[in-house]
């Protein structure tokens, strides 16, 4: 036998050796790893249990645990409750019904991934949401009543305003702006500062002042150069003119308004996700309460300039004058004017943990000068931390979000034991997802809407039952804008044509597959605030044609209309990325052909579409509008806002008797008389047509008929909230 | 040989740069820009008098030296006259502003900072309209602020978060020299005051231009400079939009991408090799023929009409429902030992794999025929033909080593398509890979991953074209770099 073979042989032979090892040496190993994931879960469920109480332990001496409906109402909170004074009502309904039980995951989707999760300094619609199961609010609405107010973490909330006119000092500032208003120059004046009682507390020379509005400091200190107590003041201005006679000027005051919050002592904020194990994280370790300078610490970190996306907030308490924490559950704001959208901002505070986000990853408090950039990036901020009723366990960019139940939350209404949000950007996956069960409830897009539900096959999950279809209804409205400052749109007869040359309702049946309600004003036309007398302008090609003569554009040889030279050409501006707003461009422009008007249509990537709306350099334009369930149309409507560089009255609305609405609307706490100033504005609004008003629309929701219980959808943001919604125990 | 590989280096790093500046320019010259949210477009809190500057948003330019010009900086060359027509712009007095220049006068005072100073204290000192003279009091405050240096670092070291509050106490100090336009006229003497003592003594350091200073200023106070001084550090810096380290970022996404790329080029050349040598053995016949169309075929369908079919046929249970709708694994997968987390994962990847696979099978299996066919005519096969081999022996070891040398070489040029990633597979798949990712970051302008990627691609680029010439010397002993 020649020695090659034999080599050969063994040399097989040791690599069926090595091959066989490996195998046995692979099958240890997972055998090892599927013993430790079973120790591991186990543990895991004994913790869970321990924090349910359902495992009891000699040391677990926790509070009482909010169940699913919640712990009972302490006695201070019923008490308070009682108070004229205070401005809340506790919800008769409540979010579960009696029979509902805890557990199980609920799967659900975004579209997208959220850009971080700090809630002050992300605005998306997806952390918003997160915020409202992983957050705390003061108050909330009603379930059923949007005009009521129910307590969440505060239990008392009251408004005090002042008795008459007065300037408020915090006790702290260092220069207080004294605004006057002379009639005549002062050749030397007297300032007279009072207390709220009208005692003279302080009087200091003013020296000479020129006629007109002016303005005058006061550096906070009294008669006795002792700091003046926190409180009201009220200031007169006495002098000299001229001419040597005594004269006033007048004071400049407003009436201030402090509002009260008194907050809870049973919530707690979650545990920090960080590595235990790391000696690092030591003094995040032991319980933290939720206090009244949580509150104080967000709206300090709301005020700092230098914190972004704070921006659009911060302008509604422009009129803040002071706030403190009185004690360690006791919070009180003060402005020096009253509005009524500034008390729906008050509302919408929430406490931010400021043992968290006031220090950096090794504990150190952050210096003071720097907190706000600092906050803005946030060691903590890929996650987030709350004292909500879900807490935030796990992120995976593009994957999914995880939340966990909280068992302590005092007021229930979380029977998930785990929400689990994939995030599918591909839209067309919602609907497969839905079949195979990957999902326990979704919307779906129109293209969906189309294939699955109207041409989709009979026995198909979308018509056999084993979904539930639904709806709710979005706070927006769709419109297209026509830029007044072009040479077409000025006028409001042209503006009126164009919405009679639009064929809305057979866009919106046969585009948007009917999903929604034509509008007819700036509002969803299912508010109160929304005047329902006006009827939709009708599709009319002859009337259209008609006002245009009327406003002088004629029909020239080519068949196009045109007016002192220019003809009547424009571009449409939409957002690119959509196939229904293509063929609403086009059927537009179709009928816009027939009355001779050259429409082109240009779809346009959206931060090109930002940058022209910015610039104003459009002529019309498609977008939607987010509207508030209490409306407010400065923003948007105001005459000021037209000439702000990127502000939102972007077509160039300029009415003088719109902007009278608008500021009497802001001012007016009456119900019914701000149904009466809306519904004017909206009749007004009609008349002017600055945009044609499109459509609010419903978006059609899908749910697994056996799995989920008590699907009900919330009137306000997030509208699929799912804290009603219980799954059916396995 | 060593020479030429040292050359071929060398030529590396200026092309390198060319293209890292052809793809800034080009990004650039693109119309949006990165941090809508930050600027709070349509934010009611930009009424027309408020305050000058939105001090996040400068801070966030500052950062990612958004304020910076992209290419050349000769703002030292700023006059008076510039920065007063900037000032009365951003004002819009008479109302005969456009919008779009009144934003870009407001863009520019923030923008210029301390190169505008001279100016606006000229107008604070000069000009008659006292509202203007108020509003350059502002303007002034802002542009005379020291730039924070650590802002927008994960984990910033105790020297520089304290050279920092340092910085921003002089800034919070500053901020008070401000007048309102209704103020005493004392009051608008003391801010004047202030302000021209500030300058003054600072005059040399920071408002003084010599020749050196300008240029250094021209060339390399720019957006460009900074961004290759920062990766010289290897620093791609931060997303603006997911606020992390760029390529911290990039490597998680890369993770799937390569998972997915390499498996597929994987099974390309398994499939297509021996296809093409079938090909080109059987060449013409109608077997051949067959199978020619039907690739060509293959390669024509869109993928992702290919992947949506087979998404509805075999996952939702119409009629199957025998792989998963999309994802790189399942979601509980953090609870499976290693093995069943691998087939987890192949099981996830199949089907997209698949969708990447097909197309490419057409071009390689075309690369592997001719390439054979070029050799199997040759005298050197007729030869062993003659010896009386046999015919698989003749076609594997003798014509297809030389025949495979093209196909060998195209595996080098393959290397960027590596972490290219495919962005419409990963997106109707869900795979959070660095197509979409790429993708993501271009709509959302966000500068820093963009550039990231395509210089990672392009360096790829350089170096598979370099590893394709060496590996051509080294299979062909014909060729020589010498």
């Amino acid at each position: 036998m020649p020695r090659g073979f034999i080599k050969s042989v063994i040399s097989v032979g040791l690599m069926v050796l090595l091959f066989f090892t490996t195998v046995i040496n692979c099958w240890q190993n997972d055998n090892m790893e599927e013993r430790q994931l079973e120790i591991l879960n186990r543990l895991e469920s004994l913790e869970q249990g321990i924090a349910n109480g359902t495992v009891a332990t000699s040391s677990n001496a926790s509070g009482p645990s909010g169940g699913v409906h919640g712990v009972p109402t302490p006695r201070y909170v019923s008490e308070a409750l009682k108070d004229p004074k205070n401005l809340l009502e506790s919800d008769p309904t409540s979010w579960l019904p009696a029979e509902a039980t805890v557990g199980g995951t609920l799967r659900v989707k975004f579209g997208s991934d959220p850009k971080g999760f700090n809630f002050l300094t992300e605005n998306g619609a997806d952390v918003s949401e997160i915020q409202s199961y992983v957050g705390v609010g003061m108050v909330r609405r009603h379930l059923e009543d949007d005009s009521k107010w129910a307590p969440d973490l505060a239990y008392y909330f009251a408004e005090e305003i002042a008795e008459s006119p007065s300037l408020v000092f915090d006790g702290k500032k260092a220069a207080v702006t004294l605004s006057f208003n002379a009639e005549a120059a002062l050749a030397s004046s007297t300032i007279t500062i009072s207390d709220s009682t009208g005692a003279v507390v302080r009087s200091m020379e003013g020296g000479a002042l020129a006629a007109g509005e002016g303005s005058l400091s006061w550096d906070g200190k009294l008669d006795d150069e002792s700091q003046a107590p926190k409180g009201f003041y009220t200031f007169a201005v006495t002098g000299l003119n001229e001419s040597g006679e005594a004269t006033t000027a007048e004071a400049v005051l407003e009436t201030p308004v402090t509002y009260v919050f008194k907050i809870r002592k049973d919530f707690s904020w979650h545990r920090p996700r960080v590595d235990g194990t790391d000696d690092r994280y030591d003094w995040l370790d032991g319980a933290h309460g939720v206090t009244a300078n949580d509150i104080r610490f967000m709206l300090d970190m709301l005020m700092n300039e230098q914190v972004a996306g704070a921006a659009p907030m911060r302008s509604y308490f422009n009129n803040l004058a002071s706030y403190e924490a009185t004690d360690d559950y006791t919070f009180e704001i003060t402005f020096s004017k009253r509005n009524y959208q500034q008390k729906m901002m008050v509302k919408g505070l929430y406490p931010m943990p400021e043992f968290l986000y006031a220090h950096n990853e090794l504990g150190e408090r952050y210096d003071e000068a720097i907190i706000g950039t600092r906050f803005d990036d946030h060691w903590y901020n890929p996650r987030t931390l709350g004292a909500g009723p879900y807490e935030f366990a796990e992120f995976r960019q593009g994957e999914f979000i995880r939340l966990v139940r909280n068992p302590s939350y005092p007021y229930g209404g979380n029977a998930h034991q785990e929400i689990l949000i994939s995030i599918l950007k591909d839209q067309s996956s919602w609907a497969r997802k839905l079949y195979t069960e990957e999902l326990h409830l979704s919307n779906l897009q129109p293209s969906q809407y189309r294939s699955e539900v109207l041409e989709g096959a009979e026995d198909s999950p979308f018509k056999n039952g084993t979904l539930t279809e639904g709806e709710f209804w979005e706070h927006t409205y769709f419109y297209i804008g026509w830029n007044a400052d072009q040479p077409w749109f000025g006028d409001k007869k042209v503006r009126m044509a164009m919405s009679h040359a639009f064929h809305a309702d057979l866009i919106l049946n046969e585009v948007f597959l009917g999903m929604g309600e034509r509008a007819t004003g700036p509002m969803p036309a299912f508010l109160p605030y929304y005047n329902s007398d006006l009827p939709a302008i009708p599709f009319d090609l002859e009337k259209a044609a008609t006002l245009l003569d009327e406003a002088g554009w004629v029909m020239g040889n080519d068949g196009i209309r045109a007016k002192d030279g220019i003809k009547f050409e424009f571009t449409l501006t939409i957002y690119g990325n959509s196939d229904e707003y293509l063929s609403l461009g086009n059927i537009f422009k179709e009928d816009l052909a027939q009355i001779g008007v050259n429409m082109t249509v240009s779809p346009m990537e959206w931060a090109n579409l930002l940058k022209k709306v910015d610039d104003r350099e459009f002529d019309a334009i498609t977008l939607a509008w987010v509207s508030s369930p209490d409306v407010d149309f400065y923003q948007i409507w105001h005459s000021s806002q037209a000439d702000v560089p990127k502000g939102s009255n972007r077509v160039g609305f300029r009415n003088e008797e719109a902007d009278e609405l608008i500021v009497a609307l802001q001012d007016e706490f009456d119900y019914n008389e701000r149904l009466r100033i809306a519904q004017e504005f909206h009749a007004l609004c009609y008349d002017e047509q600055p945009y044609t008003f499109f459509y609010t629309r419903k978006r059609p929701v899908f749910w697994q008929s056996e799995a989920l219980n008590n699907v009900k959808f919330s009137r306000t943001r997030p509208y699929m909230n799912p804290r009603p919604w219980f799954l059916t125990p396995q | 040989m060593g020479k030429y590989i040292v050359k071929r280096i060398l030529l590396m790093i200026p092309t390198f740069f060319a293209i890292s500046l052809i793809v800034f320019l080009v990004m650039h010259a693109a119309p949006g820009q990165p941090g809508a949210s930050v600027q709070g477009a349509g934010d009611a809190s930009q009424d027309a008098d408020k305050g000058a500057e939105n001090e996040a948003y400068t801070l966030f330019k500052q950062q990612f030296n958004l304020d910076k010009p992209v290419l050349f900086n000769t703002r030292f060359a700023l006059s008076d006259a510039d920065v007063l027509s900037a000032v009365e712009d951003s004002m819009n007095l008479g109302g005969e502003v456009l919008p779009g220049r009144q934003i870009e006068a407001k863009e520019q005072l923030t923008d210029w900072a301390q190169y505008a100073v001279p100016g606006l204290l000229k107008v604070l000192t000069d000009h008659p309209d006292k509202t203007i003279r108020s509003r350059a009091s502002k303007w002034l405050s802002s542009a005379s602020k020291l730039r924070l240096q650590y802002a927008y670092t994960k984990r910033p070291s105790r020297e520089q978060l304290a050279s920092d509050s340092d910085r921003m106490k002089h800034n919070l100090e500053i901020k008070t020299w401000t007048y309102e336009e209704n103020a005493t006229e004392s009051a608008e003497a003391d801010v004047l005051a202030k302000w021209t003592a500030y300058v003054e003594e600072d005059v040399e350091r920071r408002w003084h231009f010599t020749t050196g200073s300008k240029l250094s200023a021209l060339m390399l106070d720019t957006q460009f400079a900074k961004y290759w001084s920062n990766i010289l550090h290897l620093d791609f810096g931060v997303s603006h939009l997911y606020k992390e380290d760029v390529l911290s970022l990039v490597g998680k996404k890369l993770r799937y991408s390569i998972c997915l790329s390499v498996a597929t080029l994987l099974i390309i050349y398994l499939v297509s090799v021996p296809l093409g040598i079938w090909s080109a053995v059987n060449r013409n016949s109608p077997a051949d023929r067959v199978v020619t169309v039907f690739l060509f075929m293959l390669y024509s369908l869109p993928s992702f009409w290919v992947a949506t079919i087979l998404l509805n046929f075999l996952t939702k249970g119409t009629p199957f429902e025998i792989l998963p709708t999309g994802g790189f694994s399942s979601i509980d997968s953090g609870d499976l030992t290693t093995l069943d987390y691998l087939k987890d994962v192949i099981w996830h990847i199949t089907l997209p794999v698949t969708c990447m696979t097909y197309g490419g099978l057409a071009a390689l299996s075309r690369y592997a025929r001719t390439g054979l066919l070029d050799v199997i005519q040759s005298d050197y096969v007729r030869t062993a033909r003659a010896k009386g081999l046999s015919e698989a022996v003749v076609i594997i070891k003798h014509a297809g080593r030389n025949g495979m040398i093209p196909i060998i070489t195209l595996m080098a040029t393959l290397l960027p398509a590596l972490i290219g990633g495919s962005v419409v597979i990963e997106y109707i798949f869900q795979i959070p890979g660095i197509g979409s990712f790429m993708f993501e970051s271009i709509q959302a302008r966000d500068y820093n991953v963009v550039m990231c990627i395509l210089l990672i691609t392009s360096l790829l680029t350089l170096i598979g074209m370099l590893l394709a010439d060496l590996l051509y010397a080294l299979v062909d002993p014909r060729i020589t770099f010498d």
